[in-house]
């Protein structure tokens, strides 16, 4: 039965979304309608003991920011810097029959800024734990520094955190794939740092020696 | 594929969508170089202390699963 001043003690509501909420016993309110986005939300300083409120974004909350191919000899993803969390997932590149590295930098930040440690194994041969300070980027070959991928199969992923601080930005995780020109599949999993203060604004992916990829896709989330 | 004779760099802005693609240019293609350098230089090392370890396996008589049981290691 519709809620009306004529059948019972409860207020009325006045507009399109508005709900009427219990406010003491035998009594109610109007919680005016929030706006698009919002959520109910408990909260016991409100006469009405809820309100509409925006949900927090946070590590869970990762939306697709842009995705595309790989061209050229690299992509630069910039206006980045409203973003506190990035994943940037890069899938099937290849630069064809050269062997070279697949390099992330910060900013096109180039200066020994890039601290990693981790583990790899190589092809099941050669398992170890190994770290890096002062990289010039973040590789994904790296302590072997050389890879010839022609099976275009290799899987790049790369989390960002802290992102908009004035601190460091912490290179969460780093996971890679790939199978070399020996067709053997290598994997590395790795946590760093970049190592400047200043926000994210702009990644860009290349490779070692400026080679023109001929295959590959990026995807980009954010929150 | 090889280099290219004039590489070629993509700029994607997020916010808006809008890609750009131009010419390298001179600095770009510069960090380039030094970048294969640099890779070069780590291939490099990486190769050269990979052949100690064979020496010294060699050295030792056993193979480098024997080594990594001495160790301790996985």
């Amino acid at each position: 039965m519709p809620i009306s001043k004529a059948s019972s003690n409860a207020v009325a509501p006045a507009a399109l979304g508005d709900l009427v909420v219990g406010s003491a016993t035998n009594d109610s309110g109007v919680l005016a309608v929030g706006t698009t986005g919002q959520v109910l939300t408990v909260d016991s300083t409100q006469a009405l003991g809820v309100k509409w409120a925006t949900p927090a974004t946070g590590a869970g909350n990762l939306s697709q920011i842009t995705t595309g191919s790989l061209s050229g000899t690299s992509v630069t993803l910039s206006s980045l810097s409203t973003y506190a969390e990035l994943l940037l997932l890069i899938n099937g590149y290849t630069w064809g029959t050269t062997t070279s590295s697949l390099i992330v930098r910060v900013n096109n930040n180039s200066g020994a800024n890039y601290n990693q440690f981790g583990w790899y194994d190589n092809a099941g041969a050669n398992g170890s734990s190994v770290k890096g300070t002062g990289l010039t980027s973040f590789s994904n070959t790296y302590p072997e520094s050389n890879q010839l991928n022609t099976n275009a199969d290799g899987v790049m992923a790369i989390k960002f955190t802290n992102c908009k601080s004035t601190g460091f930005t912490d290179m969460d995780q780093k996971s890679i794939f790939f199978r070399n020109a020996d067709s053997k599949y290598y994997s590395q999993t790795y946590k760093g740092v970049y190592s400047q203060s200043e926000a994210v604004s702009s990644l860009v992916i290349t490779t070692s020696g400026g080679y023109t990829f001929s295959a590959g896709t990026y995807t980009l989330f954010g929150a | 594929m090889a280099k290219t004779n004039t590489p070629q760099v993509k700029f994607v802005n997020a916010e808006t969508g809008e890609e750009i693609v131009r010419d390298a240019t001179i600095e770009e293609i510069a960090q380039m170089e030094i970048d294969g350098d640099n890779t070069a230089t780590a291939r490099a090392q990486t190769e050269s202390k990979a052949a100690q370890r064979r020496a010294i396996l060699e050295h030792l008589k056993i193979t480098e699963e024997e080594a990594r049981i001495l160790l301790g290691g996985n």
